[in-house]
């Protein structure tokens, strides 16, 4: 993020207006969205009244982001744009009254549903854009390569409503935040195609995101929303079915209130959902892991999150015992209220701030961590007395270790000993993402190109890029250790994980589904220090030490020219100074078409562009550095039945002795080493984090060739311990 | 108890019921834009109209949450909680070197907006 006042752009990362158009498929708009850090609007301002490089006032365009550049971002004009202002409807308004049934019968989410947007094109260049609604011959789809209308074999009548719960750049309201259409403008790094972004409509926003809700169930949403290209830029015509409205000009709304929870619906998992944990909806039946574009759902990311409403199984990805025995979101994450200011004075409280944990990743609103704290194991169980005392149980399993276990191990440690859904844990940007930019960009590892048979995964938005991101999708067995199995983010589908992708996954890995064992940390608890189970998300790139701070996208992109391929078929990333880095390493005996920093010499001639750039921005002695650096977050949802923890047999192998959770296994952070790590350290190329600077290159299998950086689980306890030392108490 | 006393107890109590639940839905509203104009009204008057296979929408302004539902709740109080601010609360240019147990002076907050 830049900073409000800026010398120069070596501390302009991104602008309040990347941020919004980025970052709001998740955030609700208002607060920082909406007025500038001196409390003023951002839409009442002249621009031209502002200081040189205000962090809020100034932005870089998305193509400048995606190729990476060392230029000075631009004046943004909010009052064209609006500010983004608080949407309460993304919340209150009912998930499941009153859907609009599209016409093909479908009925997607009643906020922000995904639709298909089509586009009218002369000449090749669109100058029109149609959420949802099909006007007629001529229109096509915005997205003709990556979702053409060829896609829907039934065909389009005109003037009907359609939705697209299969593309994940189609949400109608974050698609206002940051319109695009394929066919033209910006190409695609390294492909033919092309894209091209319309501007940003952030007051219009909003009322694309109506587009799910019908009130007179007509078949047709209460708002409707057309982009046009005027004389000069594209403008937003919203419109209302004006019939859906009282003879008062008002309308009665489907509204959800806090009240309504654990009622059997779990509509707020749903709509809590929308942001935090992949979810099915058992109206359509989609399974939702994406918020908009590239952008996950929070708590999939860190730590694989799925809800899953209607299991077969106690084994089926995203069981919860407590969701199954009826509990949502709102059961523990609300504290109820009488003098709230909600319109039903009950649940939540007037500031809306939900009832939250100490995450030991996250950092945001500390003060409120556990104040109060929202219902957790032992409050329920022990505490309160709401759900069965586990204790004598324990005492019966486990004589007279139950207590200190008790007492030194969270119960989720043992109670969430697997997870059954994927995550992530290492986040490459070393060499940047401008070369990985494309969302239909899936490379077969057994050489050669898949057809495009697939609805858009990554998409061409400004901010996010692939790198080269690793997924936690299980846990191996390798000769000597048992440790984290890692795979290559491009050959999965996430929504579909049993659609073609996945399926490939499975054949070359053998691997029927995702189950991975959370890592053991000590963390400070409400009950002291113990241990807890976690996600070490990882992240290597570059920071630069002369300025202290870690180097931006756009820095990091421009010292890439592209990637390119040699007559052989072999990878390899071009950098502006002329020197290639090559793809080496690769998933389970094939490479991964994803060149890599893997040895000494690719770190020194990444440094080298890195520094050409920063020369470029001003700074007189650049000194980047590979860095990398973890956090661990908090594993504490998606609870297990008690004959799944570990220790359940009542031994205590699981965690102890030669084949135990402790003794036996390694930590993988990286999918792949460095050759001269140490010396890397020792010469000042390389930089670790200092909460994690016990990682190094590891052996797995005994061939005397080290295969990740990581470290074992005993180090990992005996390290974090030693830490929690360090922090205060909370 | 008769059975036209009986009627009119269920009838009370039904009625009642009716209450108590029309009581505890949402009251109907009018959708705002950022003038505070009732944006049905304003489309209906622009007279600019699409129609599709017989139902009619009317050109307006972009509805205003702020608008809509800040004329009745406190819109500023409530977004000044943790999911709207997410990390602009205590966000400045020197955060980060006034807070070293993160690492890194360029970072301007510990949340989403700002560390980011």
């Amino acid at each position: 993020m830049a900073q409000k006042h800026n010398k120069s752009q070596l501390t302009f990362d991104i602008g309040t207006p990347d941020e919004v158009a980025t970052c709001a498929s998740c955030h609700p708009g208002g607060g920082p969205y909406e007025f500038d850090r001196n409390g003023k609007r951002m839409d009442t301002i002249d621009p031209n009244t502002v200081p040189d490089l205000d962090g809020d006032y100034y932005s870089y365009s998305t193509s400048e982001t995606e190729h990476g550049t060392a230029q000075k971002p631009h004046k943004f004009d909010w009052r064209k744009t609006g500010s983004l202002e608080a949407d309460c409807f993304t919340c209150h308004l009912d998930p499941d009254s009153k859907r609009v049934t599209d016409a093909q019968g479908i009925k997607p989410v009643a906020y922000n549903p995904r639709l298909r947007i089509f586009a009218k094109r002369v000449d090749g260049k669109v100058n029109a854009v149609s959420l949802g609604i099909y006007p007629g011959r001529g229109w096509q789809s915005a997205f003709n390569y990556s979702d053409p209308l060829s896609r829907n074999k039934a065909g389009f009548m005109p003037g009907k409503f359609y939705s697209d719960l299969e593309n994940p750049m189609a949400d109608s309201r974050n698609y206002m935040r940051q319109p695009y259409v394929e066919g033209e403008g910006d190409p695609y790094t390294g492909l033919q195609a092309k894209r091209k972004f319309l501007g940003h409509f952030f007051r219009e926003a909003p009322s694309a995101g109506l587009m799910g809700w019908d009130n007179n169930q007509d078949g047709y949403p209460i708002t409707y929303v057309k982009i046009v290209k005027g004389k000069k830029d594209f403008h937003t015509d919203v419109y209302y079915e004006v019939n859906e409205f009282d003879e008062d000009n008002e309308i009665n709304i489907p509204m959800l209130s806090s009240k309504d929870t654990e009622n059997g619906d779990n509509k707020w998992t749903r709509v809590c959902g929308q942001c935090h944990v992949g979810v099915t909806d058992p109206i359509n039946h989609s399974l939702q892991v994406r918020t908009w574009g590239m952008g996950m759902k929070a708590d999939i990311v860190k730590r694989g999150e799925i809800w899953n409403l209607d299991p077969k199984t106690e084994k089926d990805p995203g069981y919860d015992v407590h969701g199954a025995a009826g509990l949502e979101c709102t059961s523990c994450h609300t504290n109820p209220r009488p003098d709230s200011l909600a319109w039903d004075d009950y649940v939540v409280d007037a500031d809306h701030n939900f009832l939250k944990g100490n995450d030991t990743g996250n950092h945001v609103r500390d003060d409120l961590d556990n104040n109060p704290p929202p219902k957790n194991c032992y409050y329920c169980h022990i505490t309160s007395g709401d759900g069965p005392d586990p204790s004598e149980a324990h005492q019966k399993l486990f004589g007279s270790a139950a207590k200190s276990h008790l007492d030194k191990i969270a119960c989720e440690t043992c109670h969430i000993a697997r997870v059954r859904y994927w995550t992530f844990r290492t986040f490459d940007y070393s060499l940047g993402f401008s070369y990985n930019y494309d969302n239909r960009h899936f490379p077969n590892p057994r050489g050669g190109m898949m057809d495009v048979l697939m609805a858009p995964y990554y998409g061409p938005i400004p901010m996010y890029g692939m790198g080269n991101i690793n997924w936690l999708v299980g846990h191996t067995e390798t000769d000597d250790y048992a440790t984290d199995k890692l795979a290559p983010v491009a050959y999965m589908l996430p929504d579909h994980p049993d659609d073609l992708y996945g399926k490939m996954y499975q054949h070359m890995s053998g691997q029927k589904g995702f189950e991975w064992e959370p890592a053991l940390i000590y963390a400070h608890t409400l009950r002291g220090d113990q241990i807890i189970p976690a996600n070490p998300i990882t992240i290597q790139t570059w920071l630069d030490k002369t300025l202290n701070k870690v180097l931006y996208p756009r820095e990091l992109n421009a010292a890439v020219k592209g990637i390119r391929m040699t007559p052989k078929g072999q990878r390899y990333a071009l950098l502006i100074t002329g020197d290639k880095i090559f793809d080496k390493t690769g998933f389970m005996g094939h490479p991964d078409m994803k060149p890599e920093i893997s040895t000494l010499q690719d770190i020194k001639m990444m440094r080298k562009a890195l520094q050409k750039i920063l020369r470029k921005e001003g700074e007189k002695d650049p000194d980047p550095v590979l860095f990398i650096g973890a956090h661990y977050f908090k594993v504490s949802h998606n609870v297990l039945p008690a004959d799944q923890a570990l220790g359940a047999n009542g031994t205590c192998t699981a965690c102890h002795g030669k084949n135990g959770e402790i003794e036996d296994r390694i930590l993988s952070f990286t999918s792949n080493t460095i050759q001269g790590f140490d010396e890397g350290i020792k010469n000042g190329l390389i930089f670790i984090d200092p909460e994690v600077n016990y990682i190094k290159p590891v052996d797995l299998d005994g061939d005397g060739h080290a295969d990740v950086l990581g470290a074992s689980q005993k180090e990992v306890l005996e390290k974090s311990k030693e830490e929690l030392g360090k922090k205060p108490k909370k | 108890m008769s059975v036209f006393t009986k009627s009119l107890w269920a009838m009370s109590l039904l009625l009642l019921c009716i209450f108590q639940a029309q009581a505890s839905e949402h009251p109907k509203i009018p959708l705002l834009d950022a003038n505070g104009d009732n944006v049905i009204e304003i489309a209906k008057k622009s007279g600019q109209k699409l129609v599709f296979n017989g139902i009619t929408y009317y050109k307006g302004n972009p509805y205003s949450p702020e608008q809509t539902c800040g004329s009745c709740h406190d819109y500023q109080a409530i977004t000044k909680a943790y999911h709207f601010q997410i990390g602009a609360t205590d966000m400045g240019d020197s955060w980060g070197k006034t807070h070293p147990k993160f690492h890194y002076s360029h970072l301007l907050s510990a949340g989403q907006y700002g560390s980011w």
